[in-house]
């Protein structure tokens, strides 16, 4: 037998199945729910046995009633809803501008000369500063809660946006150049590709930070919304209604996350990182 | 026919990175350019492709005056600079303008045929090893049939296995349509594996010292002694032109 007669391995090309990913993502859920869920039942233990005062600090227990019962009148529907509603426009609003902005002024010199100064200088205003004047201008109804948010959305993806165009690899522009692609191709095949991955960790902080800015916007009057359930339940003294908005703002502000999230992954496939996917 | 004619580059700070550099490569010539780094070879591959501008001297390929990127010519760069949100037969695409999508589809494939990847048309390019992700980039270059394709270090990054088997690929891939190639490297045996004729380039300011034609027959036998002498020649013209830089220093 001669000893070059190595017969080759064949080559199987084939992709993971699903079914394991499922299954480490429902283990990684559980993991997740692990730490509030032992809080939780810590504090309701607490108060049963007497080491709490449970007036200004519901157990658990008590916090879900009352959610049972704001779900059951319907109110919490509505509440939801308008709080969703009016994060959604301001958040539409903001991702917008901001981004128009952030690519204008990463693209052009001349534009980021002639707007980025000024666009620092409204970033370094607290934005809660603008409330008095949104109030004036727009009313204390939509129109200024959602300025407001806006503005706070705003920031965070004009930054992401511009800072990501200017972090483009010059390399892979030159590509695009080499095969002569207009300005408006190069920024449709090139530089928005190249910054979707940091353009969706901006929307995500832009949307973290309109959650944020509705609380401020609803305390400025509103007879509906979650901050609304917060300021009457300080009113009131009903700390139970108090928490259980604070508790709705984490589960609708984590699902809207993890909806941004999951959208943009079949996006990012591409991607070649240490972290596995959102 | 590539001419550069006088071309000579300063940069903004001042420094002459190429003084007067001219030259013509005839049509399906391969030409090889070596020298040191520093020397000006890659910007003298980068005036010639049109990602730069030159202060003095006119570039031209087949009568064409080149100032910007043109379809006449394509270029290879020393690392793949593939697209990563795009599959391996997207990259390949990237540059060709063909409106009919059956056509181009058509293109794609026989150019990944070419580069021998036709298996990997759906792969992300995080997931080629270096060797396939520079045929992609080859193959890329190619596939818009360029009159002059221009080479800057293409394999310099790939071991010396891969380096070897591309450069053979490379021959076989020219010997089908015979463009004119333009070879910067450092490495004198891909030169001579390769080139009709060699350029060895001086620094400071970057400029032709010497250009040997070599006569050898193709395939070429890296061990020949043949091949050897005009290797010991060149590298005694790098050698002197490192020396004299020294002593003009």
């Amino acid at each position: 037998m001669s000893a070059t007669e190595i017969s080759l391995p064949e080559i199987v090309h084939e992709k993971a199945s699903a079914a394991p990913i499922v299954k480490s993502r429902l283990k990684s859920v559980w993991l997740g729910m692990l730490v509030p869920l032992v809080l939780a039942l810590f504090w309701e233990a607490s108060v049963q046995t007497g080491l709490i005062v449970g007036r200004l600090m519901p157990p658990p227990s008590r916090i879900m009633m009352t959610l049972w019962n704001l779900w059951q009148s319907g109110d919490l529907t509505t509440h939801i809803i308008a709080t969703t509603l009016r994060v959604f426009s301001g958040f539409v609003v903001g991702t917008i501008v901001g981004t128009l902005f952030g690519a204008l002024t990463g693209y052009s010199l001349l534009m980021r000369r002639l707007f980025d100064p000024s666009l620092q200088a409204l970033r370094a205003i607290p934005s809660i500063a603008w409330v008095p004047l949104f109030i004036l201008w727009l009313g204390i109804f939509e129109e200024s809660k959602i300025a407001l948010i806006a503005v706070g959305v705003f920031f965070p993806v004009y930054l992401g946006v511009s800072g990501a165009v200017l972090s483009v690899d010059r390399k892979i522009v030159e590509v695009g150049r080499i095969f002569r692609l207009s300005g408006f191709e190069l920024i449709r095949r090139i530089l928005l590709p190249a910054v979707l991955p940091s353009y969706v960790i901006a929307l995500r902080s832009g949307l973290g930070l309109g959650w944020m800015f509705v609380v401020a916007a609803e305390f400025m009057g509103a007879s509906e919304g979650l901050g609304y359930l917060l300021v009457d339940g300080q009113q009131l003294g009903k700390p139970d209604q108090i928490l259980a908005a604070i508790i709705i703002f984490a589960i609708v502000g984590k699902l809207s996350d993890s909806l941004i999230a999951s959208i943009a992954v079949p996006f990012l496939r591409w991607e070649d990182r240490f972290g596995p996917g959102a | 026919m590539l001419q550069v004619n006088a071309i000579s580059k300063i940069y903004l700070n001042g420094t002459q990175a190429l003084d007067n550099i001219t030259l013509k490569v005839e049509d399906g010539e391969i030409f090889g350019i070596v020298g040191g780094s520093g020397c000006g070879k890659s910007t003298l591959l980068r005036l010639i492709s049109g990602l730069d501008t030159a202060t003095g001297g006119i570039v031209s390929v087949d009568g064409v005056t080149i100032i910007k990127p043109h379809p006449y010519i394509g270029l290879v760069f020393q690392e793949p600079r593939l697209l990563p949100w795009l599959n391996v037969a997207d990259n390949v695409g990237f540059g060709l303008n063909e409106p009919n999508t059956e056509l181009k589809k058509q293109r794609i494939d026989e150019a990944l045929e070419k580069v021998g990847l036709s298996r990997f048309a759906t792969y992300w390019p995080k997931e080629l090893s270096g060797g396939q992700a520079q045929r992609t980039a080859l193959a890329r270059a190619l596939v818009t049939r360029p009159h002059v394709l221009l080479l800057d270090e293409p394999f310099s990054a790939l071991d010396a296995f891969t380096r070897a088997e591309l450069q053979e690929h490379l021959l076989e891939l020219w010997n089908e349509s015979r463009p004119t190639l333009v070879l910067v490297t450092h490495d004198i045996e891909e030169a001579l594996f390769l080139a009709d004729r060699i350029a060895v380039m001086r620094p400071y300011p970057g400029r032709i010292a010497e250009t040997f034609r070599i006569n050898l027959p193709r395939r070429r036998d890296r061990l020949s002694p043949e091949f050897e002498k005009v290797k010991r020649d060149i590298l005694r013209s790098l050698n002197t032109t490192l020396i004299s830089h020294k002593i003009a220093s």
